[in-house]
């Protein structure tokens, strides 16, 4: 018995300092890399939104680095971090009515997100200025930090630069499914997401600090989902449009265009053949300003 | 309490060292803690539904006390038959009254005749099917006077609900489990050591395999409309691996934990995707549960011993209850029944029993006609799984309509494609550490036998590296709903 477990507890040791070390190197790797972007001038930023109707290839020197499911205060911590070794010129900022729900402030702490957000934030999170206001779940955060860091050494920790994705299908029938994901938990309609609104600020100061043109970007979404949307949500969304025009930063409703049923990768994202249509758009737009 | 969480993590340790340092010196402590820790490990889930394995414990505890004494085989009889009413009744009741109820009033509105009733919100308890089976065999047994009853309530208590194979299985037969309550077990280092290794395998099955299997068979199932014949293909074969790395990590943990606390559990899974037909594989796949209907439904009704048409119906019976024993869905039933299909004509040629030992046995690698037999079986197995997969039967034909259509020549796409080129290669290399170990009773039982201490640990230490990596998914077992 004496033997089984000191011969069992040598093997976990040897194991936990395994951890440990691999650990230790993958800190010491990631706390001195920082992220470079080849030259661009446009840098794309939101969630799956941004990620699927903008298409960089359209555009001169635009990089699309969005990516699904991201709250606005993961889109402010990697921004902060991209600044302090890239330079850019012009922000193309997602925005649509579900990055204003309350469900963003549950995707800390709910499996069906946290899981993938802690996989792409652990170099960049700033959880001490959120924790006040919404839950995170430290238990699930430090478990995939651990299997992020202390399996084995690698170079590329920036899980947070995602890009452009195509879709060529087109099935708009999940309207109901993606409204009540958006705007429902527990058969009760969410409300607006406070922290989700000053991040969405505090991206705009950012930008301002450092001499970058914000553009706000809101793209098309199916009628049938845009119908949907809770009239508290809609209403602030149209207040905060109003404010961020008044305040002069460029924005670009699209929102409700018409675009036509084979356009859209589901009811609220653009596939392929939606996103040429709608990055052209943007494009020409831009050119005028 | 799931084996693959942090939970089971602490408990196990806990238990392990309180049963071997604290308890050890006597036999009736040695039960007693392993009836509370077994009550707390099901407690965990839910404390009420521990009245059920209480209730079902009292009743075939005094059944069997009361069988041993009476002599009128009429008596003998009623007594059994309580027995299985209880058990039967409770079954019946958490699992399939809602599958009835919903049956009737089908059958009912076709005729023409409205009644109303309502379906109950009945949660089912977590491993109901297996203790209920465990138990019942108790029972039949003593019936049969095939066993004695025992007259230690605590040892029988613990054999009810001994942990490790309480709330998934293997269906433990009272013959092989009872009598090693009765005698104080003894710390043995090379069985306890077996027992982690068989533990660190049936987590790797478990968390990398059919964890990530899932996350693929999810997506395709799920979404099954949108997806080609080809990716369909693909959808089940990775629900295949899923229910195999899952059920079977499920035993592997059970064996294994019970070898910690010197218990030997019977082995449950064979390497049953090396199987060369049908009649092998049902020899090699959830072996406790086949050869409980083998000894309980299958030779009662007469077994192989009639006419052609004798054997037929008790095959079957035997694959149909089967299926039905897996859930109150149509779905299960036509699982079994396609599986009956696929036995009937060995069983009629009579070549059921033409591959009974291990493929390749003594050879490194099958022959071509080995190889052809494995995969033309595991493709009979790939397709039935469709069924004991998909929602419901509309859900299973349209799957299997899109599969064999034009699209089923077309190149796999679906979302998560690139993962699912990653989760092939852990499963190219799970079959290869599985052909190896096809000898033994798991497949790293004896894995570099011949390798020092040294690499051996190394070896450990990359599966438990690729457990700690992938682990967090937290799919449940999928037998915890039988």
């Amino acid at each position: 018995m004496r033997n089984f477990i000191s011969r069992l507890s040598l093997f976990i040791i040897i194991f936990i300092v395994y951890l440990m070390f691999v650990g230790i190197l993958n800190f010491s790797i990631y706390s001195n890399t920082s992220v470079k972007l080849s030259n661009f001038s446009i840098l794309i930023i939101g969630d799956s939104h941004s990620q699927t109707s903008l298409n960089p290839d359209l555009f001169l020197d635009a990089k699309n680095i969005a990516q699904s499911k991201e709250p606005y205060a993961l889109t402010f911590w990697k921004l902060k971090h991209i600044l302090q070794s890239n330079k850019i010129d012009t922000l193309l900022i997602g925005f649509s009515h579900h990055n204003i729900s309350s469900f963003n402030d549950y995707k800390f702490s709910d499996k069906k997100w946290s899981n993938q957000l802690f996989k792409r934030c652990y170099v960049i999170e700033d959880f001490h200025s959120i924790k006040q206001k919404i839950h995170v779940d430290y238990f699930d955060f430090y478990k995939i930090m651990i299997q992020q860091t202390c399996i084995y050494p690698k170079v590329n920790h920036f899980n947070f630069i995602g890009s452009y994705r195509s879709h060529d299908r087109s099935n708009i029938s999940d309207s109901i499914e993606s409204s009540s994901r958006h705007y429902m938990r527990n058969n009760q309609e969410l409300g607006v997401s406070e922290i989700s609104i000053s991040y969405l600020d505090s991206i705009i100061s950012l930008c301002n600090h450092n001499s970058i043109t914000p553009i706000i970007i809101v793209s098309p979404v199916h009628k049938s989902y845009y119908k949907r949307i809770p009239k508290e949500i809609s209403i602030r969304f149209e207040t905060i449009l109003n404010d961020l025009d008044a305040e002069g930063v460029i924005v670009i409703d699209k929102s409700n265009s018409i675009y036509y049923d084979n356009e859209f990768y589901n009811s609220d994202h653009l596939n392929t053949k939606g996103s040429f249509r709608f990055s052209k758009e943007i494009k020409d737009i831009l050119h005028t300003f | 309490m799931f084996f693959n969480s942090i939970d089971f993590a602490i408990f196990l340790p806990i238990v392990f060292l309180i049963y071997w340092f604290i308890v050890d010196k006597s036999l009736k402590n040695q039960n007693f803690l392993v009836v509370i820790a077994s009550y707390v490990f099901y407690g965990w889930w839910d404390w009420r539904f521990l009245s059920l394995i209480l209730f079902s414990t009292i009743i075939d505890y005094t059944v069997g006390l009361k069988l041993l004494n009476e002599k009128k085989e009429s008596k003998r009889k009623m007594l059994l038959l309580v027995s299985i009413f209880v058990n039967l009744g409770f079954l019946g009741f958490f699992k399939y009254y809602n599958f009835f109820l919903d049956n009737f009033l089908t059958a009912f509105s076709f005729f023409g005749a409205e009644i109303k009733a309502n379906s109950l919100n009945i949660i089912l308890p977590v491993g109901i099917s297996f203790y209920t089976f465990q138990t019942l065999s108790y029972t039949i047994d003593i019936y049969k006077r095939k066993f004695e009853p025992t007259k230690d309530f605590i040892a029988f208590t613990a054999f009810v609900s001994f942990f490790p194979q309480l709330v998934a299985g293997p269906i433990e037969r009272a013959s092989n489990l009872l009598p090693q309550f009765y005698k104080k077990r003894v710390f043995e280092y090379h069985k306890a050591v077996d027992g982690l290794r068989q533990i660190l395998w049936g987590l790797f099955k478990k968390i990398v395999i059919a964890d990530n299997a899932a996350q693929i068979a999810n997506e395709i199932f799920n979404n099954s409309a949108d997806y080609s014949g080809s990716t369909l293909v693909l959808g089940a074969i990775f629900f295949s691996f899923q229910i195999y790395g899952d059920f079977s990590g499920y035993s592997d943990i059970a064996i294994g934990t019970s070898r910690l606390f010197g218990f030997n559990l019977k082995q449950n899974f064979s390497f049953p995707y090396f199987s060369r037909d049908i009649a092998e594989f049902w020899r090699r796949w959830h072996i406790s549960l086949s050869t409980w209907f083998r000894d309980y439904l299958y030779i009662p009704l007469g077994g192989s011993r009639g006419g052609t048409w004798m054997k037929i119906r008790n095959t079957f019976a035997i694959f149909i209850v089967s299926g039905f024993w897996h859930g109150a869905n149509w779905t299960f039933i036509i699982w079994g029944l396609l599986n009956a299909l696929y036995f009937l004509p060995l069983l009629l040629l009579n070549k059921n029993r033409i591959n009974t030992g291990v493929v390749a046995g003594d050879r490194l690698l099958p022959s071509l006609k080995e190889l052809l037999q494995m995969g033309l079986t595991f493709g009979l197995t790939v397709f039935a799984w469709i069924f004991f997969r998909a929602e419901d039967l509309n859900h299973a034909i349209n799957y299997i309509k899109e599969i064999f259509s034009k699209s089923l020549f077309t190149i796999p796409d679906f979302i998560r494609v690139n993962e699912a080129k990653h989760i092939m290669f852990l499963i190219l290399i799970f079959i290869i550490i599985e052909w190896i170990g096809r000898l033994e009773q798991y497949a790293i039982a004896r894995f570099g036998v011949r390798w020092n201490s040294f690499r051996r640990w190394v070896f450990y230490f990359f599966v438990l590296l690729s457990i700690l990596y992938f682990f967090g998914k937290e799919e449940q077992f999928i037998y915890f709903q039988f």
